[in-house]
């Protein structure tokens, strides 16, 4: 009887757990990566430092929605006088358009994992649609005894624009039209 | 061809310039009340080659191009205007509708002094430009002089405060009013009417804003190109000879404006550097 115990908890333990809830998203462990092409010599990286969303998600009934508003003026490659032109009328011209967002409009499921999202990706009021593979997916409780447990959603993600589709236009072509993009996400479940 | 005609020097300065000389060319031989007209071309030419055709989304930058086009019809018409305070009156007027309209995404943003000090900034400056080119109808080298100076400054200013877009659109202004001040020198008769004063005015005043409002350029930095109309009233200049004139005009037009871009220019943290 008592091995029998020990096994049921042992198999509560292993088993695929169903998540669902309504997650905020972390904003210090939350930040869109892009990478574009400068000059053809080398590949540039950079992130967006400021983000808010939310999360929507049930892995048992497939069903999920997430939400990212990013501070455009958060962008940063490293170099303050670049930071500043990419900030200027000449690129994403934040003072205009102090907002980016993601909104999806559907979440595909591999089994109890989500995989992918579509959505619409607004840049300067410019909304196109924008399809993000999820590379990596985790729920669980938060491992640090100061987190007392809490439930907290994270993914990886992937997806690519052509940033002349949002009326980005200046260099082009020495400086890349192509834009890779990867999201780093965790979300914490709403109390 | 193409690849010609994506080079930055090629669309703000070399295409605008060779189009406007001989626009201005055609339009002294055969319509001279609208040779100022010279210029517009020369900033339509810059805003097609670096924008295209395109006005989505609507930014601060794209309004501009529309503004300076429609300055210039206006122009035309309030021109004929012989009130002097009906004509700057609906100068005024104009020229709110015009920065409130592009400004007013960034002001909805905006809070406190910095709120204060774009409104009241924005239409002093202007009002300021705007006025004196009306007043300088009457001196018409100076008038082009000073339009001359006001793109050239505000063009390097708009580079050097971070905006390419905005320096590209002023030197279109820049080249356009070059080629114009090159033709006077062989049609003297030219005279500077509204239609190319208000287009200079809203659009060196503008895309100056803009470069304040939208990128990183400093608000003294047009504090100083401000002064660059007061020009007109140096004295004794308006009897020298024509050609005198013209040089005299300008050269102290383009130190105002270099004063400008050096201040600029030495209040920059970090002027090394290419990224």
């Amino acid at each position: 009887m008592k091995k029998l115990a020990v096994l049921t908890l042992l198999g509560a333990a292993i088993a695929p757990t169903a998540w669902a809830g309504s997650y905020t998203l972390d904003p210090t462990h939350t930040y869109p990566h892009f990478t574009i092409m400068h000059l053809g010599f080398s590949t540039m990286h950079g992130r967006f430092d400021k983000t808010e969303g939310s999360l929507e998600l049930d892995t048992a009934k497939k069903t999920a929605s997430v939400s990212i508003t990013i501070d455009a003026a958060s962008i940063n490659t490293g170099f303050i006088k670049r930071d500043d032109h990419l900030r200027s009328p000449d690129f994403f011209n934040v003072a205009e358009f102090p907002k980016i967002t993601y909104k999806s409009t559907k979440v595909s499921f591999n089994g109890d994992t989500p995989s992918q999202v579509e959505g619409e990706l607004t840049i300067m009021n410019v909304t196109k649609p924008v399809t993000l593979e999820i590379t990596h997916a985790k729920c669980g409780p938060h491992p640090m005894p100061q987190m007392k447990g809490k439930e907290v959603c994270g993914f990886n993600a992937k997806g690519a624009i052509k940033r002349s589709d949002f009326g980005i236009k200046y260099g082009l072509p020495a400086i890349g039209d192509d834009v890779a993009l990867e999201f780093e996400v965790e979300a914490g479940k709403n109390q | 061809m193409l690849a010609v005609l994506e080079r930055p020097e090629v669309q703000s300065a070399v295409a605008p310039l060779v189009l406007s000389l001989l626009a201005g060319w055609g339009l002294f031989r055969w319509a001279p009340r609208y040779a100022g007209w010279a210029v517009v071309l020369g900033f339509v030419t810059t805003a097609l080659l670096v924008n295209g055709l395109e006005f989505v989304p609507l930014t601060g930058a794209r309004k501009i191009m529309l503004v300076v086009v429609l300055a210039a019809v206006a122009g035309i018409v309030l021109d004929r205007v012989q009130a002097p305070g009906q004509r700057r009156a609906a100068l005024l007027g104009l020229m709110l509708v015009a920065y409130f309209w592009i400004a007013y995404r960034v002001l909805a943003n905006t809070q406190g002094v910095a709120l204060g000090l774009a409104i009241a900034g924005g239409v002093l400056y202007l009002a300021w430009l705007v006025l004196a080119l009306d007043r300088m109808r009457e001196n018409s080298a100076a008038a082009l002089a000073v339009s001359l100076a006001l793109a050239m400054g505000t063009s390097i200013i708009s580079i050097l405060g971070a905006s390419a877009l905005l320096g590209q659109l002023s030197a279109g202004l820049a080249a356009g009013a070059g080629a114009l001040w090159l033709l006077t020198w062989r049609y003297s008769d030219f005279r500077f009417n509204l239609d190319l004063g208000l287009a200079v005015a809203l659009g060196t005043g503008l895309l100056g804003l803009g470069a304040v409002l939208f990128a990183q350029l400093p608000w003294h930095a047009l504090a100083v190109l401000a002064l660059a109309p007061l020009v007109s009233l140096l004295p004794g200049v308006c009897r020298l000879p024509g050609w005198q004139q013209r040089v005299a005009y300008l050269l102290a037009a383009l130190i105002v404006a270099g004063s400008a871009v050096a201040w600029v220019w030495s209040t920059l943290e970090d002027s090394s550097g290419l990224y």
